[in-house]
């Protein structure tokens, strides 16, 4: 099969129409498949453009339309030395880190470490101060946050698979939570924007006033494991508060060559071998060796294992690493996987979709994202980033001040 | 490659009344023509009169390629009984390495395209056309996107800074 030559047309016929020329309908297609930041600059390339992308109209056909606007976004803080960071995000439908923020204008944002995102929110831990800050991107403002009832904690208390943050892209309003063993019992934390007010509901064992059922609108909190059992805080909409769900394996599953990232009720679980070269056993560095997808049982007793990896995949993905850590997120039956590994000061990413209804696994290669010896400050997932858009007035409110 | 004798051949003429001949198979890639000749099997000329020359040759020249991997690709399956997933795999590749080749046009060309993918309909070339276009836009800045698509910049500096002013973040340069 030979490519077609290069076609040398600057094409003079009289039908040629330029890319605004286009009906509507098939720029209206191309624009669906833009991210974000993307649109938003097509904003400020000329007046017809940019009435189109700020039009109601077109914002509800993207959402409607695009498969984008319910896509995933990976986002991280890098911090390079003395103060700049920057938090950075990958689009994974066009593969590309298609969003940078520099976070030093903010002021009065010492030592951030990233927790969580979601709608137009990311929330931060500051070491300095022991706190929370949340920022709110289309107005550029920051809260800071009450401490919780536990009191001041540093980065280092707050556990990723513990931890989830909510807000709907379209408001204003987000609420935080998180759980936590207090005084041997499992509580649950939440925060609420809109009130500035934090509240504390203990986790009961599911009984006939607390029943548990499997909904998408759960949110699933990991607290510990303790032998071949897991603690898992679940609280949904509608509920009478929150419950302590114990599912247990059949065999003990955890061990020092397995890493488990937890996230909205599922369970990874990544073995790795460490790598030898010749005798010698290098064993800071270790191996990818097979990756597992568990999930909770409907009645909520016991971890079933839903998918594997497949070995060729893993051959593909697979490269040497001294540390690894992961996030999980699941939205609409797709359950997205980031692996983050360093070798010798140099991070890789691997992302992993599962897709519940075709049994698939797939793999987005995600490019560089150009910043040598990052010192990572904290990873996230959100699928909520593509549903937010400026609003024409803009969207500032007296709330987002720091406080 | 040889043509069976039974083949059909169907006449497609452009708007500028160049005539191209092709099988009925190539022509049936395009939605708008297998319609036409479900609704009428003896139909053997068919004027197009929304695509020139220059771009039909090119639309066909895109189904020829592509009846042909499907072809192969039946062919392979046939004679082996089951096809070997690594050699799907291989076709795959040279497939969508021909068509990022064949996508190697000015934007004008790109567009025009475009608009005779969706006029007759020929759903993959619509795709990747539609793709190509956007993949032009992505990462590059306000600038760029005007000189890629020779767009005339009528924003004026102030207002060209509201639109920056609202979402800052978008307009933040990548390394």
């Amino acid at each position: 099969m030979y490519p077609p030559p290069p076609t040398p047309t600057p094409s003079t016929s009289t039908s040629t129409l330029g890319f605004l020329l286009l009906p509507s309908e098939l720029l209206h297609e191309i624009l669906f498949r833009l991210p974000l930041p993307d649109l938003h600059r097509l904003r400020s390339v000329s007046r017809p453009l940019s009435s189109l992308v700020s039009s109601s109209e077109f914002r509800r056909l993207y959402h409607l339309n695009s498969s984008l606007s319910s896509s995933s976004w990976l986002f991280l803080l890098s911090r390079r030395p003395p103060r700049d960071s920057f938090l950075l995000g990958f689009h994974s439908p066009s593969s590309r880190w298609s969003f940078r923020l520099p976070l030093r204008s903010l002021p009065r944002f010492d030592d951030p470490y990233f927790l969580a995102s979601s709608g137009p929110f990311f929330l931060f831990a500051s070491n300095l101060r022991q706190d929370l800050v949340s920022f709110h991107l289309p107005s550029s403002s920051l809260l800071r946050l009450p401490p919780s009832p536990l009191g001041p904690r540093g980065t280092s208390s707050w556990r990723r698979a513990s931890l989830k943050l909510s807000a709907d892209p379209t408001s204003h309003r987000f609420r935080f939570l998180f759980a936590e063993m207090y005084n041997h019992l499992p509580y649950l934390f939440e925060y609420r924007s809109d009130t500035n007010t934090w509240h504390a509901s203990e986790a009961v064992p599911v009984n006939p006033d607390r029943p548990y059922s499997p909904d998408p609108l759960n949110v699933y909190l990991h607290l510990a494991h303790i032998s071949t059992e897991s603690l898992v805080l679940c609280t949904g909409p509608g509920t009478n508060g929150p419950v302590l769900l114990r599912p247990r394996f059949t065999e003990n599953p955890f061990g020092s060559d397995r890493l488990h990232v937890y996230g909205d009720g599922n369970m990874l679980i990544v073995k790795s071998a460490p790598i030898e070269e010749g005798s010698r056993v290098r064993t800071r560095m270790r191996v990818l060796i097979g990756i597992e997808l568990w999930g909770i049982s409907s009645d909520g007793t016991e971890w079933v294992l839903t998918s594997k990896v497949s070995t060729e995949m893993i051959e593909e993905v697979k490269k040497p690493y001294g540390v690894m850590m992961g996030c999980m997120a699941e939205r609409e039956g797709v359950v997205r996987v980031v692996l983050m590994s360093n070798c010798k000061g140099a991070w890789d990413l691997v992302w992993l979709s599962y897709n519940r209804a075709k049994g698939v696994w797939r793999w987005v290669p995600v490019p560089d994202c150009g910043t040598k010896g990052l010192n990572m400050a904290g990873i996230a997932l959100s699928s909520t980033f593509s549903r937010l858009w400026p609003s024409p007035a803009g969207i500032t409110s007296s709330a987002y001040i720091l406080r | 490659m040889a043509r069976s004798s039974t083949e059909n051949m169907i006449t497609l003429m452009s708007s500028d009344g160049e005539e191209f001949m092709v099988t009925e198979k190539v022509a049936r890639e395009c939605t708008t023509i297998r319609n036409m000749l479900e609704d009428d099997c003896v139909i053997t000329n068919i004027p197009l009169p929304n695509v020139t020359s220059d771009i039909l040759s090119m639309v066909i020249e895109y189904c020829m390629e592509h009846v042909a991997a499907a072809e192969k690709a039946a062919a392979e399956t046939a004679e082996k009984g089951s096809s070997s997933a690594p050699a799907a795999a291989k076709a795959n590749k040279d497939l969508e390495e021909w068509d990022k080749a064949f996508m190697n046009v000015d934007v004008y060309t790109l567009c025009d395209l475009i608009l005779a993918a969706n006029y007759l309909n020929v759903s993959g070339l619509l795709d990747l056309t539609i793709q190509t276009a956007a993949n032009l836009i992505k990462g590059k800045s306000p600038e760029q996107i005007r000189k890629t698509f020779h767009i005339q910049n009528d924003l004026s500096l102030e207002e060209e800074e509201k639109i920056r002013s609202q979402t800052p973040w978008a307009f933040e340069k990548s390394e």
